[in-house]
């Protein structure tokens, strides 16, 4: 059904997507509005059954390629779903860029904040975008200073910043004041050495292999890892998972309320 | 003797010079143990390309980090590419999660690839990088038809021209998973892609440290056959591979900065109890 076009075919098929697309869109625009909602649901419902039903319908055909008859529809669905996110990310640069250019040009608290955002996103696209497209060896260079020199070391020392916190509120924070405190602190206390060497080098004393090995750190350490944080772990995970189906269900049937569903369209 | 209360600066300054000082001098340490996860790691990718079944199939190296996670993610990568590459398997670079993964993972296989005598498009390939929003439904497709759902690797070249791809055309071509993640998305492997095809995928997974806990329950039902604890992980499988790198060189930061943080622990309660002693001498 979905074959790939090459040449002229392409351009047309190209030409032909955007006039049907911008007649849809002025199509849309013109609905009423006590059709938009109803309109939108209905989408919602078809786009989630597709893919409840792919998953459900029972497969055929040969081992390892066993496929049901709406399997060969999941390659321009997802093609579809790319399409639409890119809508996303346009109108989250025109977004950005509205709020931002306004501040700048009535120059409102903050404005020059504004500027540098605006200046970097620019720098950045022309760099990293252009290295792609144009082979000037200023856009390669521009690159190189924008994203290696500039954001590369400014994201890694953004992240490292965390350690210091990390050592402050540790040694502020992490205090006995209750038995679950005191459990909390020492299973940390031996999660931490038994993680690093030097840590498992202060019961290098304890046999390997027997009971006592069970005493080492780094078995400590593992043993509340495997058997007191992975059921924990697990029953948080299932939690989420019942709490993220019944989620799913809600927005797949349009049944959820809150500020994103209930406003008039 | 009362302790009194240590200002943050000093704090701050103590973990500089903790971190600081093993990276520029050589300070004395004790090897790592090797702890299961890495040991399972480095079993599952030996016995991968070992097994008549997988050893030509294709290594998936996931690369979902950004520059915030280099130290511990770029070793991991580094370490397990060295490996990978010591056994011949065809590899292909992949993000979808973090667009600095495509260029971080692009260039470390690339400078590693050249080393071993690799080929671009013959040993290996990076397919690039997706947007995360939709890789549910990219996931799904790839199962079926890898040509078809990524379309073109890195440089905008068809994957159904590129020499290596020619035999790996969906998930039962893939022999092993590797993820290399700074934030939830080994899921989607598990979800979409491991399990899809006529035999399960080995996967393993390099998380950061903070993240390691949450994979361990994948430990144990066996939907991950190994893991890479941070930066920790990383050194220990350098121990084994008998090819010391960074991760080895910064785990005796990464061990005093621990040691560190406990002595401070331990400093902040005993001022905390002498001060509770001390206030109640006040009030008898």
């Amino acid at each position: 059904m979905f074959q790939v076009k090459h040449g002229t075919d392409l351009y047309t098929y190209l030409a032909g997507a955007a006039v049907i697309s911008v007649i849809l869109f002025f199509a849309l625009t013109l609905l009423p509005t006590k059709l938009r909602r109803p309109l939108i649901m209905a989408v919602t419902f078809a786009s989630g059954l597709f893919y409840a039903l792919e998953f459900f319908w029972p497969v055929s055909g040969p081992e390892g390629d066993q496929q049901n008859f709406l399997t060969t529809y999941i390659k321009p669905f997802s093609d579809i779903t790319t399409v639409l996110q890119s809508f996303a990310l346009g109108l989250g640069v025109y977004s950005l860029v509205s709020i931002h250019a306004r501040k700048v040009v009535r120059t409102q608290s903050g404005w020059a904040y504004s500027l540098i955002l605006i200046v970097c996103m620019v720098v950045m696209v022309i760099g990293n975008i252009g290295k792609e497209y144009i082979k000037a060896p200023w856009v390669g260079h521009l690159n190189e200073f924008a994203y290696t020199g500039l954001m590369k070391s400014l994201d890694a020392t953004m992240f490292s910043i965390i350690a210091f916190y990390i050592v402050s509120a540790a040694y502020r924070a992490f205090r006995i004041r209750s038995t679950e405190a005191t459990i909390l602190l020492v299973s940390a206390g031996l999660i931490m050495l038994g993680q690093v060497a030097i840590g498992q080098a202060i019961t290098n004393g304890i046999p390997n292999d027997g009971f006592l090995a069970n005493f080492r750190v780094e078995n400590l350490a593992n043993w509340i890892l495997k058997k007191v944080n992975s059921p924990a772990i697990m029953a948080i995970d299932f939690g989420l998972g019942v709490g993220g189906l019944a989620t799913a269900l809600r927005l797949w049937l349009s049944l959820e309320r809150g500020s994103y569903f209930e406003e008039e369209l | 003797m009362r302790i009194p209360q240590l200002d943050r600066r000093v704090l701050y300054l103590l973990l500089a010079l903790v971190i600081a000082i093993p990276l520029l001098v050589s300070v004395p340490l004790p090897p790592p143990k090797i702890t299961p996860p890495t040991k399972s790691f480095y079993d599952t990718l030996e016995s991968v390309s070992e097994d008549p079944n997988t050893k030509d199939k294709l290594v998936i190296i996931s690369c979902n980090f950004g520059a915030g996670t280099l130290a511990e993610n770029l070793s991991q990568l580094k370490a397990t590419l060295n490996h990978v590459t010591s056994k011949r398997m065809k590899f292909a670079i992949f993000a979808f999660n973090d667009p600095q993964g495509r260029d971080l993972g692009g260039s470390t296989a690339q400078q590693i690839a050249d080393k071993a005598g690799y080929k671009y498009g013959e040993d290996w390939v990076n397919w690039g990088y997706r947007p995360p929003q939709g890789i549910q439904s990219l996931m799904k497709a790839m199962v079926n038809d890898l040509h078809g759902a990524l379309g073109t690797d890195v440089k905008g070249t068809k994957l159904s021209t590129i020499p290596i791809m020619a035999k790996y055309k969906k998930a039962d071509d893939v022999g092993l998973i590797i993820e290399f993640a700074a934030s939830d998305t080994l899921k989607y492997w598990i979800q979409f892609f491991q399990r899809a095809g006529s035999t399960p995928i080995a996967t393993l997974f390099c998380p950061t440290s903070v993240m390691a806990n949450e994979a361990y329950p994948m430990l144990e039902t066996g939907q991950l056959q190994g893991m890479l604890v941070g930066l920790k992980g990383a050194s220990e499988y350098e121990t084994v591979m008998q090819r010391p790198g960074f991760a080895t060189q910064a785990s005796a930061s990464l061990s005093y900065s621990h040691l560190l943080i406990i002595l401070l622990i331990i400093i902040g309660n005993i001022g905390m109890i002498q001060d509770r002693k001390r206030q109640q001498g006040a009030s008898k």
